[in-house]
């Protein structure tokens, strides 16, 4: 996993945003796939699509090493009265300073409290973890309903 | 009514403590549900307080972490140990006085009511477990449905299953062993027509060097005519050249000499020449006896032709 990589998304969501565009492709990688289903699960963004760089797949498509450097992940996002629903979406690991969270420290979050330099949580507000573990990117008050610690990923607002 | 009397209720003193029946012991082992409970309760002394010490006073008190879990007297033991084991046994009634004997009798009603007491006890002690259980069991229930209320929209039914498939298995799916040929086949054919270029271009250098072998200058004798050639037979050469160069200079293109190098190139690649001399294909013809095959049927085809030729006219 690579935080460059996820610092790039964040970026491009970020400017995707601020110039209101409906649609954007980011590459189709396990980690940028993690992290979409993150943001759709908790409603950051309406439809994730599987597609090359020309547009999402009309009919499916394999994923093969001869077409994986076209395949494109595809992501709706949503507005509401004009303003991106995605305020603001930030890393707080970061690729020289990365943040490991005990199960403490992940309770500590969810429930509103500071944790180190890590601001606390404001409403509508949330921090996707990494857990090495299970190798999957949580939602920290699900981490913390399941007693799980990781790596702190991203913030988005 | 006195003045203090309304302080315990109205009644005319504090009632004594309601002591339970099975004081120390419990009767039961503990169930699934209390097990639960008490895991969540944080007790004993934390690993890094030392235990306190038995200074002597007391010889049996030990001290540990966590508090070890009493032992249970069930009901019947309790009879048997409290009541039945401590009957007075081998007492002749005939030698005692009636005092002794009511004393007896005494006892004997006390027993039966600590019987009844202990199995009353027990009974209302089920009870209250049983609804404990049942408590629990609508607590939990009420946690589900509440859970079970909550229903998530038909886009989420549909699309979350879907991309945790995707995660579940490998992003990428590998090439077919089939594919794999196909790629690695291509892939020497490519690095074959590759080498073949750089060969036979390699080869047109070398044919290119032996043509240009011709004028080398390899003895004194040539050196001397060369030299004799160029400073004293061809001096106005020397001025031409000159003049050209400063021609080039000043025009930005020299159309003669570029038409007359065109013609060149071009007439070399019809004629699969190297600078007006035989080209690789035609060296290569030679060397294989294609050429001579060819110029032989050429032979025989003429020589039939001129041979037909009278008959027709």
């Amino acid at each position: 996993m690579s935080f460059v990589h996820l610092a790039n998304f964040c970026a491009h969501i970020k400017n995707c945003t601020n110039v209101n565009i409906s649609s954007t492709s980011v590459p189709f990688t396990r980690l940028h796939l993690q992290i979409a289903s993150g943001l759709y699960k908790e409603g950051f963004i309406s439809s994730i699509q599987r597609g090359s760089t020309t547009g999402p797949d009309v009919t499916p498509v394999d994923v093969t090493p001869d077409n994986i450097s076209t395949r494109r992940l595809w992501l709706g996002l949503k507005y509401r009265n004009n303003q991106p629903v995605i305020r603001d979406i930030s890393l707080v690991s970061k690729p020289g300073r990365k943040v490991n969270l005990t199960k403490e420290e992940v309770k500590a979050l969810a429930s509103g409290l500071a944790v180190r330099f890590i601001k606390p949580l404001q409403p509508a507000e949330c921090i996707f973890i990494k857990n090495e573990k299970e190798k999957e990117v949580i939602e920290i008050q699900e981490a913390a309903k399941r007693n799980l610690d990781g790596v702190a990923l991203y913030r988005v607002k | 009514m006195g003045k203090g009397v309304l302080k315990y209720g109205g009644k005319s003193g504090i009632l004594p403590k309601i002591r339970p029946v099975f004081k120390h012991n419990p009767i039961r082992s503990k169930t699934p549900s209390e097990i639960q409970q008490e895991s969540q309760i944080e007790q004993g002394y934390a690993k890094d307080v030392p235990l306190p010490q038995n200074k002597g006073n007391r010889r049996n008190l030990t001290f540990h972490r966590v508090q070890p879990p009493k032992e249970i007297i069930t009901v019947e033991q309790r009879i048997k140990n409290t009541i039945e084991n401590r009957i007075p046994q081998n007492i002749d009634e005939s030698k005692l006085n009636n005092d002794e004997k009511w004393v007896l009798k005494r006892d004997e009603i006390r027993r039966e009511f600590l019987r009844e007491a202990y199995l009353t006890e027990a009974k209302r002690l089920e009870k209250l477990d049983k609804l404990k259980e049942n408590q629990l069991k609508k607590q939990k229930e009420a946690e589900q449905n509440h859970l079970n209320k909550h229903q998530e929209s038909e886009a989420v039914k549909l699309t979350i299953p879907t991309i945790e498939s995707y995660l579940k298995g490998p992003i990428m799916r590998q090439r077919t062993p089939e594919e794999t040929l196909i790629k690695n086949e291509q892939r020497l054919l490519n690095r074959k027509t590759k080498e073949l270029e750089e060969q036979s271009k390699k080869a047109t250098q070398l044919l290119d060097l032996y043509h240009s072998a011709s004028n080398f200058i390899t003895t004194e004798e040539e050196l001397e005519a060369a030299i004799t050639e160029a400073f004293e037979v061809r001096v106005t050469d020397y001025d031409r050249s000159l003049d050209h160069v400063k021609n080039k200079l000043n025009s930005t293109v020299s159309f003669a000499y570029n038409s007359e190098y065109n013609r060149g190139l071009i007439e070399d690649k019809a004629l699969g020449e190297l600078n007006g001399k035989p080209g690789l294909e035609t060296v290569k013809d030679v060397l294989s006896g294609e050429a001579e095959k060819i110029k032989r049927q050429a032979e025989i085809a003429a020589n039939e032709a001129t041979s037909s030729l009278p008959q027709q006219s």
